[in-house]
């Protein structure tokens, strides 16, 4: 019907009519979904403090920096024990580096074994909540040590803990204070936990640092050591057993906010200061004089 | 006439082509290759024997005009009894038959668009006849389609994975420049995945860029695409030809366990002086050729493009262009001895900018690289053996950057040095290949934090190996080719063997293919590939131990029909694994963990392809779906499961290509339409921040850290892309030369097709819109 050159050229008038055709066109595409989760909340009820802080992000569609203006975000937390209820206010800090924060706080300190209910609404109504309850007073006992040459382990019992984290030793020496951090091991006794020092393993750390700090090892008198715990609400436990953030960070992973992300703990910092005996002390290998 | 006397003898002639196989052979000579030499030298002393009562014609074919060498030119030899015996030329213009009994024979060598040149010889046992040939062109004038279409190269022509490009292909495809581009010819291959117009990075049938092995005369080009992908370092009127194996290569390549692109270039007129310069608004060039000595048996040629896109093209589109490179080429080659050649090339290609970015192009984000390549090849012809010996010498250095010139965020920096030597003995029932190499890498890399577990200062890697290939003849157009790699890393203490069989089957209109291999890739290339715009690569050994291995398997069919008719059929499986991508993380931050993933790819090419004489033209279709699992222990409270399988970024699952041209009243009119289904990205569900709740935080001083709250990985598809690109382009002849012009129009109906979505930014960059193209080149003859 059409010779070749004919058909060449219909072929030709047909790619424009696509081109015509198709003109301009351009499909948009949905980079962020959205979800009806609307804040992320970080921070803990702490019965030492005389004010009471979260950190608070609100679930966007942009990554942009954290804007400097207050957040769409009102935040009350209500003590389920009392009726107490708190107003919470924000506050914006900037960090290094010109990025800002919404700390939002509250001055009340909050009471050993009261259970705290924490929501964050916003102007729509769309509200994050979380639920947590402050841990009893505890109060720190050295249970029987075990004492022998080169080994010498202190088992600490924190009465009605339910959970320590943030573990840390102190050994104050003539050579300087040494800080020993400690995994999150430790062991339910009763309702309270118990926290064991391994004080000749710490030894060994600690005289190494002195060697590092140019001195010598061979000296170092104990005065004394304290350790310090994080006294923390029963649900305050990492997946897996350790704070590892690679998998902390990924959303939900770790979170007690019903309908938002984050985590709101309660506790408090407790100490017990301690002044070993020089039997215990020369055990784990520190020096003593005349010994 | 002319064309049917050429079927008639492609119809009687059996094809031996001597292919330009390549070997290494190096330096630090472990056992195994010691091993190997006695076998090598007691192969070589064998070689006589198999020859003793047959005799063996080669030679050189070259234009008369220019001295360069002629591939795929047909040289058929004619007993008494009327049986022709043949072979095609190799990219040297070499052919070798062998296997010849002793006799008279008249000699013929054809070449479409040449005068055929007959000569009668008689032939004695054992021996060895060296005849060298010049074609000169015919007078008569052929349609230029007709001439293309009975070369070989022809895009249907598909060959296990494997498939010849010539020049004139390359050509043919509309862009924005007169002088084709063998990147802008692999985007038209439905195989071949970019993501985008800009990053020069190349996806074959589900391998990564790094995974690709692209040589250059026998040199490695660690990465030859300039940051605008329709440009590569290789322009057509350097080229000879390109061999694109999409998987199954042979055992004659190795160190990658994608796909292979071998490139050859041409050689320079040893006649006379000629050249060309051209000038679009992308890119300016000239090329210059000529020969050395009056005795025309030196030549040399020489090519530089430099863009300027950044000046011309963002003016005509009223749009910043950060983009910039450059590319030089210089060959010199000689003819030492009427058995011998030696050639030496250089390569050095720049290229900066700041991919994705139209407008606001931060220097932190600028990227930049460069490679640098030098090699010197010596081809011999014993006189007294029926074998072909190649030794070549290389250089290959490669430096990454990101970040401000003067103070890069990151940097990698690699160099190799190589050695390698390719034999081939030409027998009456196979050519048996092999070859030794040795190389040694120097790999450095200051990657700023980019990997957190990936030390990386110097490394100095060293690989020894050799490799047989025999060809075996099964009937005039059959080959069976069963081979083996063997490839030691003695820093490493690894040695890998690596099987691999292809094979072609042929009769009447019909071919069927297949390949099978295995292949590992000691050196890979890092990168994020997260990011669409991502084109940072640092170079290492095998990082995490493991060394990235894949298995191919290819089966095709090709038919011929009547009528200018061809049609393929290609479907392709891999197996990946140890691959080396980023781990998966929602925070939105450049530093990343590796971690180790396995993968599979399958697809499916199909080419149809009609040349008449009033039109030629192409419709490819490429289906392919790639898998990454990988196992991550993070994920397993994230997503319920610490494995996770998604499709990684450059998962295209459908691609098709039309391209078609014709002639009218002189003027050479090219349409070309291109469409990809939408490729994956990461969808996000918002942002929000994270604190570390271990007790330590303190939330009024800690910064935190902003997090993006993902779906799965991948879990989007990006719009489809599609495009038109025309060309109109016709060729003004004067005495001594000719001057072409061009008009041309890429995305023609200014489709806005996405090339990246930044999901922390919502940032879209779109590849390039409508942009008309002047383009003006002249050339002297």
């Amino acid at each position: 019907m059409f010779s070749g050159r004919h058909r060449s050229r219909l072929a030709c008038a047909l790619v424009l009519a696509s081109a015509l055709f198709c003109m301009g066109c351009q499909e948009e595409v949905t980079a962020v979904l959205g979800t009806d989760r609307a804040y992320s909340v970080y921070g803990f009820f702490d019965a030492r403090a005389d004010t009471q802080a979260m950190r608070i992000y609100a679930i966007e569609q942009r990554l942009d920096l954290i804007r400097p203006e207050p957040l769409d975000a009102g935040v009350a937390s209500m003590d389920r024990t009392s009726g107490l209820l708190h107003v919470w206010r924000d506050s914006v800090k900037q960090f290094v580096g010109g990025r800002y924060g919404h700390v939002f706080w509250s001055p009340f300190r909050a009471d050993y074994g009261h259970s705290y209910i924490l929501e964050i609404t916003r102007s729509d109504g769309v509200t994050s909540r979380a639920e947590v309850t402050v841990p009893p007073l505890a109060e720190p006992v050295l249970l029987d040590p075990t004492v022998a040459e080169g080994y010498v382990l202190l088992p600490v019992h924190w009465s009605e803990a339910p959970r320590v984290n943030d573990i840390r030793v102190w050994y104050y020496t003539n050579k300087g204070n040494y800080l020993i951090e400690y995994p999150l091991d430790q062991e339910q006794e009763g309702r309270g936990t118990v926290v064991a020092i391994t004080m000749s393993t710490d030894a060994r750390q600690v005289f190494a640092r002195v060697v590092r700090g140019g001195q010598r090892a061979a000296d170092v008198r104990l005065k004394a050591m304290e350790l310090f715990v994080l006294v923390s609400n029963a649900d305050w436990v990492p997946p897996e057993g350790h704070y590892d953030p690679e998998t902390l960070v990924e959303p939900g992973t770790f979170s007690n906010v019903e309908n938002g992300y984050g985590f709101v703990g309660a506790g408090y910092e407790a100490s017990f200061y301690y002044e070993p005996p020089d039997s215990t002390v020369l055990a784990a290998g520190f020096f003593v004089d005349g010994r | 006439m002319h064309r049917e006397a050429k079927q008639r003898l492609t119809r009687t002639i059996e094809c031996r082509r001597p292919t330009n196989s390549r070997m290494r052979l190096r330096g630090q000579l472990p056992t195994m290759l010691r091993i190997t030499l006695v076998l090598v030298c007691c192969g070589l002393l064998a070689a006589p024997r198999v020859a003793a009562q047959t005799a063996t014609v080669r030679g050189f074919v070259t234009d008369a005009a220019t001295g360069t060498g002629l591939q795929n030119v047909n040289v058929a030899l004619e007993d008494s009894t009327g049986i022709i015996t043949g072979s095609a030329t190799t990219a040297d213009g070499l052919y070798v038959i062998a296997g010849l009994s002793p006799g008279v024979y008249v000699l013929r060598v054809s070449f479409v668009g040449y005068r055929t040149f007959r000569d009668s010889l008689s032939l004695e046992a054992r021996e060895i006849r060296s005849i060298d040939v010049s074609l000169e062109a015919s007078e008569e004038y052929l349609d230029e389609l007709v001439i293309e279409a009975d070369q070989e190269g022809r895009i249907a022509d598909l060959t296990a994975g494997m498939q010849t490009i010539r020049p004139q292909d390359i050509e043919r495809v509309p862009g924005p420049d007169i002088t084709g581009d063998l990147g802008l010819f692999l985007t038209t291959l439905p195989g071949v995945v970019i993501v985008g117009d800009q990053g020069g990075q190349f996806y074959v049938r589900g391998g990564e860029p790094t995974q690709n092995l692209v040589l250059l005369d026998g040199i490695l080009v660690y990465q030859p695409f300039h940051i605008l992908s329709y440009y590569s370092a290789f322009p057509s009127d350097v080229l000879s030809s390109v061999d694109l194996y999409a998987g199954g290569f042979g055992a004659r390549f190795g160190g990658r366990i994608s796909s292979v692109i071998d490139a050859w270039s041409r050689n320079g007129n040893n006649q006379r002086i000629a050249g060309s310069a051209s000038v679009s608004p992308f890119v300016a060039g000239a090329l210059i050729e000529g020969p050395i000595d009056r005795g025309g048996r030196y030549s040399f040629l020489a090519s530089f493009r430099q863009s300027v896109l950044e000046q011309v093209a963002s003016r005509v589109i009223d749009q910043p262009l950060p983009l910039a490179f450059n590319d030089l080429f210089v060959k010199l080659h000689g003819k030492v001895h009427r058995n011998s050649r030696v050639s030496f090339t250089g390569l050095r290609t720049v290229d900066r900018g700041n991919v994705g970015q139209t407008s606001g192009a931060a220097p932190r984000d600028e990227v930049r690289w460069r490679n640098d390549a030098i090699g010197a090849r010596y081809l011999f012809l014993p006189g007294s053996l029926p074998i072909l010996a190649e030794f070549m010498f290389s250089y290959s250095a490669h430096t990454n950057e990101r970040g401000p010139r003067d103070a890069p965020l990151r940097t990698s920096t690699t160099a190799r040095i190589n050695l390698e030597a390719n034999i081939t003995h030409y027998t009456p029932f196979a050519d048996l290949k092999w070859g030794l190499f040795a190389r040694t890498l120097s790999l450095s890399s200051e990657l700023g934090g980019l990997y957190q577990e990936l030390r990386l200062d110097t490394e100095y890697v060293t690989e020894a190996g050799l490799y047989v290939a025999p060809d075996f003849r099964l009937n005039a157009r059959s080959v069976f080719t069963p081979s083996l790699r063997v490839h030691n890393f003695p820093s490493k203490r690894r040695v890998y063997l690596e099987p691999r069989v292809r094979g072609v089957w042929a009769t009447g209109p019909h071919q069927v293919s297949a390949a099978v291999g295995l292949f590992h890739q000691e050196i890979v290339g890092i990168s994020d590939r997260r990011d669409a715009a991502t084109t940072f690569t640092a170079w290492s050994a095998a990082p995490m131990g493991d060394v990235p291995r894949a298995l191919h398997a290819i089966a095709g069919y090709q038919r011929t029909f009547e009528g200018g008719l061809e049609m393929a059929v290609e479907g392709y499986y891999k197996k990946l694994y140890n691959l080396y991508i980023a781990e998966w993380t929602p925070l939105p931050r450049l530093t990343n963990r590796l971690q180790q993933a396995n993968g599979r790819v399958f697809g499916l090419d199909l080419r149809v392809e009609v040349r008449r004489p009033w039109i030629y033209g192409y419709i490819n279709y490429g289906l392919s779906s790639v898998r990454y699992t990988a196992t991550q222990p993070s994920l397993a409270l994230w997503f319920g499961s610490d494995t996770y399988r998604f499709r990684p970024g450059h998962d295209r699952r459908h691609q098709i290509n039309m391209m078609a041209t014709t002639q009218i009243s002189g003027i050479q009119l090219t349409a070309r339409w291109q469409f990809g289904s939408g490729l994956p990205f990461n969808r996000a569900l918002g942002f929000d921040g994270f604190l570390l709740m271990d007790g330590k935080a303190d939330i009024y001083e800690d910064p935190g850290s902003r997090r993006v709250i993902y779906e799965r990985p991948f879990n989007g598809i990006l719009p489809t892309y599609h495009r038109l690109d025309l060309s109109a382009e016709r060729t003004f002849e004067f005495p001594g030369g000719d001057v072409t012009v061009q008009a041309s129009v890429l995305n023609a109906y200014d489709r806005a097709n996405i090339f990246f979505l930044d999901v922390f930014t919502l940032q879209r960059a779109d590849q390039l819109p409508l942009i008309p193209s002047l383009g003006i080149k002249l050339a002297i003859n």
